[in-house]
């Protein structure tokens, strides 16, 4: 039976835990006992910062909540360092959970990704798809039954049932 | 206010939590089925105007909600994307934040291309940006608004000011 690694040994063997500590040099623009912030060295544009927790942590839903609250302050922190500093007009803020949403590294990285006018990025222009209201009176519902909040509405699933059809049969008589 | 998110939060549409300072909803042009924005009530136009403690929260339940898009919504991944400005994509005026459920084949695509920038270049990046956080721009802004209010009003050489002696004329 295989032994679970130490909290040391995971440190040990990611790449982003020793960036994050120091121990492997990086440029740091921001660092506490939390988190630190390093710049993306194969950026996608001029600027591009890689916000991450000290401890180890591989998808962002597994993050304590008192540390989530800490890296957002931070990110919004770095926002706008971003503007401020080095002329960007707006900034994308993206975390990718899981191989399938784009998550490269095994380590919670929050990008701050510095956007100008014409920067030829494309990637965050989001596409939208029609949905019909019936779909999404479901999803309500699938979500809120989750959550524990008693839905608003319960999507109508019995109208077919109710409707007389005894008119019509007289038409076709 | 033409608001339409501030209009759907006062609506409730498809709202699927509310608190005191944020409000979640589907939206109804989603990216992918499940697509969810997280807003602040009171309406700020971008990040850097929204309070520190409602921004941690909004971004606590966007993280709590990509949770129950996993779970509850066959998910097998979820993104968060802010998009903070124009330039960022930013298309209300009402700042928020997309949770957006993924799975295998669903036509998005987040991947960026990286650009190459050079040695000097990111020293210089890197120095403007950490001397920006280690000195907050913000709070110098404060320090001197202070300071404006105190000095005394310098007197005005009568010989300099012509708009006084035109005042001074007026009977």
């Amino acid at each position: 039976m295989e032994e679970q690694p130490t909290p040391e040994q995971i440190a040990q063997n990611c790449i982003f835990c020793q960036l994050a500590s120091g121990k492997i040099p990086s440029k740091v623009v921001y660092e506490d006992d939390i988190c630190a912030a390093i710049l993306d060295i194969n950026p996608a544009t001029k600027g591009h910062m890689l916000l991450m927790p000290k401890q180890h942590f591989v998808l962002l839903p597994q993050i304590p909540d008192n540390i989530v609250k800490h890296l957002a302050i931070v990110a919004k922190k770095l926002s706008y360092a971003a503007i401020k500093a080095i002329g960007a007009e707006g900034t994308n803020i993206f975390v990718a959970n899981g191989a399938v949403a784009g998550q490269r590294a095994p380590h919670t990285i929050i990008h701050i990704i510095p956007r100008v006018e014409g920067d030829g990025i494309t990637v965050f222009e989001l596409p939208t798809k029609e949905i019909r209201e019936q779909d999404l009176l479901q999803i309500e519902h699938t979500i809120t039954e989750r959550l524990g909040i008693r839905p608003k509405q319960e999507p109508k699933k019995k109208e077919l049932q109710e409707v007389d059809l005894t008119e019509l049969e007289e038409m076709v008589k | 206010m033409n608001c339409l998110e501030c209009e759907a939060i006062k609506n409730k549409k498809h709202v699927i939590y509310e608190d005191q300072h944020i409000a979640a909803m589907l939206s109804d042009k989603p990216s992918a089925a499940g697509h969810i924005l997280v807003l602040p009530r009171q309406h700020f136009p971008i990040v850097e105007t929204i309070p520190d403690e409602t921004f941690a929260h909004l971004f606590l339940i966007a993280n709590k909600l990509a949770i129950v898009c996993f779970e509850a919504l066959g998910a097998e991944g979820t993104n968060i994307l802010i998009q903070n400005g124009v330039p960022a994509g930013q298309k209300s005026s009402h700042a928020q934040l997309n949770v957006i459920p993924r799975s295998e084949n669903d036509g998005l695509n987040f991947q960026w291309n990286t650009i190459k920038v050079s040695e000097d270049e990111l020293s210089t990046i890197h120095l403007k940006l950490k001397d920006a956080l280690e000195n907050p721009v913000q709070e110098q802004k404060k320090e001197e608004v202070k300071e404006v209010s105190v000095e005394p009003v310098e007197e005005i050489p009568e010989g300099e000011n012509y708009l006084l002696k035109q005042l001074e004329r007026v009977p």
